[in-house]
């Protein structure tokens, strides 16, 4: 327990607050008191090495990426109220749609309960299923024919290559012109 | 130009001055942020951040008052929310045993004296980091700035006789953990006299 009040006057000394009648009535404390001189001793050697911090400095460039910062701050409630319209845009055509979805579900639930319908659209939907399979035959049987006169043809393999050369510059373009969103 | 026609301007809506005056600032800010963050990456966050804040609230600034004392008091209070979310626990004076402080201990000489400065900074940090956020925010503005109590006040937005008291418990609680380290009595205090002549 220190001795009051010369707590209080070793942090109005470290102020330079301290009044210099008190400052000899403190000096002669000290004197005398050790467990007062080694808390002194303590809070002038804080003292001294707070006074003696340096300023710590940020990285150069730091306007520079306050700038980028504020303008990408500017540009976030336009994306913002952008999303937000999109969504609501989508609430409301959805809004619009499904009343006819709903409508046209319930029209052909009914159709269904009925045995002539449901023998028409049996019938209906196994001719349809035919036609599909038909048409994927016959995409099969060009796709197969195309890649063996692709693997034989020369201009072919030169097309890809230069399609994969130009997406490669393409990328590399774009990566060089258009500008990060951040710097920091 | 002078820093009221800056912000005259920038109040005007005139980005190039406002960040004229993010040039003159960034570094009492940024360490202002590192000091009570104690962490590179976050202090930039806090003090871009800062900056940020200052410039959509140029508004509300009050130009009687001095700019550099709003300034602090915004990136104070950004640290200040930034440490409560960290949810930091406090370690109790105490709690472990610290190791000697290198301050306390003799000066390296010659070559060594580099490698003894950084130590004593990252000690000093570490003091720093175990105050509480209040209490450490009025030492920074004190020891670093050199603001007085009033202009602490103005910063903090609390009473003078607060900031007093958290600046004497703040210095306190760091000679208390500075004589924990036991190494105090290796170097003899200055008379107060000395001290405060003047």
């Amino acid at each position: 327990m220190l001795h009051k009040p010369y707590a209080d006057w070793m942090q109005a000394t470290l102020d330079g607050l301290l009044a210099l009648p008190a400052r000899r009535e403190l000096e002669v404390h000290l004197a005398e008191c050790p467990e007062c001189q080694a808390a002194w001793a303590a809070l002038s050697a804080v003292d001294r090495l707070l006074g003696d911090q340096p300023l710590v400095a940020p990285r150069p460039g730091f306007a520079g990426r306050f700038q980028a910062r504020l303008a990408e701050r500017r540009t976030r409630p336009r994306l913002v109220w952008g999303a937000l319209a999109l969504g609501l845009g989508a609430v409301g055509a959805a809004a619009l749609v499904m009343p006819f979805g709903l409508g046209l579900v319930f029209t052909a639930l009914r159709a269904a309960q009925q045995p002539a319908t449901s023998l028409a659209l049996a019938s209906s939907l196994s001719a349809t299923a035919s036609l599909a399979a038909t048409i994927l035959d016959a995409l099969l049987i060009a796709a197969q024919a195309l890649v063996r006169g692709a693997v034989a043809s020369p201009w072919t393999w030169a097309a890809s290559i230069a399609a994969l050369a130009l997406t490669g510059a393409w990328v590399y373009v774009m990566r060089r012109v258009v500008p990060e969103g951040r710097t920091g | 130009m002078s820093e009221e026609g800056l912000v005259r301007q920038a109040r005007a809506g005139d980005e190039a001055a406002f960040t004229a005056l993010v040039e003159a600032y960034q570094t009492p800010i940024y360490n202002l942020s590192y000091r009570m963050l104690g962490e590179a990456r976050e202090a930039e966050d806090a003090a871009q951040e800062t900056f940020l804040r200052a410039y959509s609230q140029l508004a509300s600034y009050d130009p009687t008052r001095p700019f550099k004392t709003w300034l602090f008091s915004i990136a104070n209070h950004h640290c200040i929310d930034r440490l409560r979310k960290r949810r930091l626990t406090w370690l109790s004076l105490e709690d472990d045993d610290l190791p000697p402080h290198p301050a306390l201990q003799e000066q390296a000489p010659g070559p060594e004296a580099a490698s003894v400065q950084r130590e004593q900074r990252e000690a000093m940090q570490a003091l720093l980091a175990r105050l509480a956020p209040d209490d450490r925010s009025v030492i920074v503005m004190r020891y670093w700035y050199d603001l007085s109590y009033d202009e602490i006040a103005e910063a903090t937005r609390t009473t003078v006789s607060a900031v007093k008291s958290r600046l004497h418990r703040a210095r306190g609680s760091l000679a208390e953990m500075v004589k924990k380290s036991g190494a105090a009595a290796s170097r003899p205090a200055p008379q107060p006299a000395l001290r405060a002549e003047g």
